[in-house]
């Protein structure tokens, strides 16, 4: 089958690789209708998650039939149309049985090294490195689903692929981020990055309650996506000074929550973040946390800063004197995807979303490194890519 | 039945307590400073060359920073020279995972998790010896062959296979079983594997002490130390396999997966 296949820093291409086969009982094989290009994807791209090894393919939001299962899977069947969350869970270890997901105790087959660097080991992921697992992901014709009696939802006739794909991902990372925030009415949210993860977070935070969702971020496509689709109060962030600007927008309170969907590769022009970028292509800093001082420094006293993510590594110079002093809460982490799968097909089949508002791009598989480039470099107004095998 | 008893005692009285621990302080509180942050310096650029001589570097240097981490120096142990200044033992009960059997017999190792089972599953799991294979990837098959005694086939090194028997000195229903070997086993020559209550509902912690005697006398050298790490690599590995089996029905894997470079 053909598959997008990682093989060094900025080196994607599509080659032939193996067919997957069940190899566990609780596995199944789908066969990929859609699937779609991740911002975090971008930082395989960039090389900046260690553990990935030539060959590995990427991929983790994906949905399609079901083609083979496993002789313990017997809630699918062969061509039930279904999408699967990015984190792989058995559904029967502490975590799983109190829906926390995407902690799983029994997904990494590579736990020991996960363990060695964060001393815990989470789930699994599709396509996201030997640190979490090393399974293959799906930006694939084909991929082997394991646990699958309890990851994949099936969907029911009526709903094209592109209304229903991001379950797998950025639909539950908005939404939980939006959940995190404990939004209370007459609350005020503000976001930080206007990509699709942003996008979700802030129609999710209307969902939940919100008064008011202010988003940021430095290009016109996104803003002025996240102005007429997401119904969001934007604005730029060049050559401004944000907390200050939130600051008078909220009555001089700040907002009562922070999101910070941008994660380690923010960018940003104050003398902080230079010193980040430099410390980061020297290697001496892991992850640029410029975002989250911002968020840190905006956020109302006795308020919470909610992290979609992604970070990887260190962080430098965080204001933890600032947060403690006014005694924020932090909520953070991988998304908890299957405790969000049926609230939110609900919500889609109810029409109150329709998630394909974010895709700007769709091409075939054989596309996917031309894909990547233009969403990495934000050309051609390029906000989501989404590919068909 | 008198000599499983008598042996029983034996072991009680012989492989009871680890005397002398690898974590003994004998490094001096300055040296201790000095080696830490040279370590520290020395791991941190040898990872931001993220080349080969840069991953030697950072071995060198997080050996360095364990050594001042810890204040516990191998070769100062081998050479019996100690630079720290005399201190009271402030935690003598806490458990320790690599320890020396009394005598330098060899390692003794001990790891702890928590399976989200009864203490009557997993005791029972445990007890059916011939399911060992399923969750010890390093023995190719188990026989029982008497009502304590069971015959155990494992690949040693150059593809060799080995055997020998194994006896059960102790089964307590629900709480333990501790065993020892007859002849020169691939893993360990002894151990215990207990059963007890995790608080509210989070099922059971299962703890696996395990005897490695073919170290003997080498844990108070510095490559024995090394080495205790690989039996204490062992009983995890060996313990987070039975809980993926007791929990979830199958071992999680990527053996066989499709790859850009073929089937791995």
């Amino acid at each position: 089958m053909k598959a997008l296949c990682w093989y060094g820093t900025h080196k994607v291409r599509v080659d032939n690789v193996p067919d997957p086969e069940i190899i566990n009982p609780r596995d199944a094989i789908v066969k990929i209708t859609s699937t779609a290009i991740c911002g975090s994807d971008l930082h395989l791209l960039d090389g900046y998650i260690p553990a990935m090894e030539k060959g590995d393919i990427l991929g983790h939001e994906f949905m399609g039939e079901v083609v083979e299962v496993g002789k313990g899977v017997e809630n699918l069947k062969k061509g039930d149309r279904v999408v699967v969350p990015f984190t792989i869970s058995c559904g029967r270890c502490f975590y799983c049985q109190r829906e926390m997901w995407s902690l799983c105790d029994n997904s990494n087959p590579n736990a020991w090294l996960a363990e060695s660097l964060y001393g815990y080991s989470a789930a699994g992921l599709y396509g996201y490195s030997h640190i979490y697992g090393g399974y293959a992901g799906g930006q694939a014709e084909y991929a082997r689903v394991p646990f699958a009696d309890v990851g994949p939802i099936k969907i029911p006739d009526g709903l094209t692929d592109e209304q229903v794909l991001f379950l797998s991902d950025i639909f539950p990372t908005g939404y939980m981020a939006a959940e995190n925030c404990n939004i209370q009415r007459g609350d005020t949210v503000a976001v930080w990055g206007c990509g699709p993860v942003g996008q979700f977070a802030i129609q999710s935070a209307y969902m939940l309650g919100a008064e008011r969702v202010i988003a940021i971020d430095r290009f016109p496509e996104r803003l002025r996506m996240a102005a007429e689709q997401s119904k969001a109060e934007v604005f730029n962030y060049e050559g401004v000074d944000v907390v200050e600007v939130l600051k008078q927008m909220t009555g001089g309170r700040g907002p009562d929550a922070c999101i910070d969907s941008v994660g380690l590769e923010s960018h940003g022009t104050s003398l902080d973040a230079i010193n980040d970028t430099a410390k980061q292509k020297t290697r001496l800093g892991t992850d640029r946390p410029h975002v989250l001082r911002q968020a840190i420094q905006a956020c109302r006293k006795g308020g919470t800063v909610s992290l979609p993510g992604v970070y990887g590594g260190f962080l430098d110079k965080v204001p933890f004197g600032a947060a403690f002093a006014k005694g924020l809460t932090f909520k953070m982490g991988q998304t908890h995807v299957h405790k969000y799968l049926h609230p939110l097909l609900e919500r889609i089949q109810k029409g109150d979303i329709d998630p394909s508002f974010v895709i700007t791009h769709t091409m075939k598989l054989d596309d996917a490194p031309h894909g990547y480039d233009i969403f990495k470099h934000k050309e051609d107004n390029c906000i989501k890519v989404v590919l068909k095998p | 039945m008198a000599s499983a008893q008598s042996t029983l005692k034996n072991y009680q009285n012989t492989y009871a307590q680890g005397d002398q621990n690898v974590t003994t302080r004998n490094i001096g509180q300055v040296e201790r400073w000095l080696s830490g942050m040279s370590g520290g310096v020395l791991a941190a650029y040898g990872i931001s060359r993220r080349d080969w001589l840069g991953s030697g570097l950072a071995l060198i240097g997080s050996a360095l920073f364990y050594r001042g981490v810890s204040g516990h120096s191998f070769l100062y142990q081998t050479l019996n020279i100690s630079t720290a200044e005399q201190q009271p033992n402030f935690a003598p009960g806490i458990p320790r995972t690599v320890s020396s059997i009394p005598g330098k017999r060899g390692v003794r190792v001990q790891r702890s998790m928590t399976v989200n089972r009864s203490a009557e599953d997993l005791y029972n799991y445990w007890y059916d010896i011939e399911k060992a294979p399923l969750y010890m990837d390093y023995i190719d098959s188990v026989l029982r062959t008497g009502e304590r005694t069971s015959h155990w086939i494992a690949q040693g090194p150059m593809n060799k296979t080995i055997e020998w028997n194994s006896e059960l000195l102790q089964a307590v229903p629900n709480k333990s079983i501790s065993w020892h070997v007859h002849g020169k086993p691939t893993t360990a020559n002894a151990g215990k594997v207990s059963f007890d209550p995790a608080p509210d509902g989070r099922g059971t912690v299962v703890t696996l002490e395990l005897d490695f005697l073919q170290f003997k006398g080498a844990l108070g050298t510095g490559i024995g130390n090394l080495i205790g790490h690989i039996p204490e690599r062992q009983a995890l590995e060996t313990l987070r396999h039975f809980k993926q089996i007791m929990e979830t029905g199958e071992i999680p894997t990527t053996k066989g997966q499709a790859t850009g470079e073929g089937r791995k």
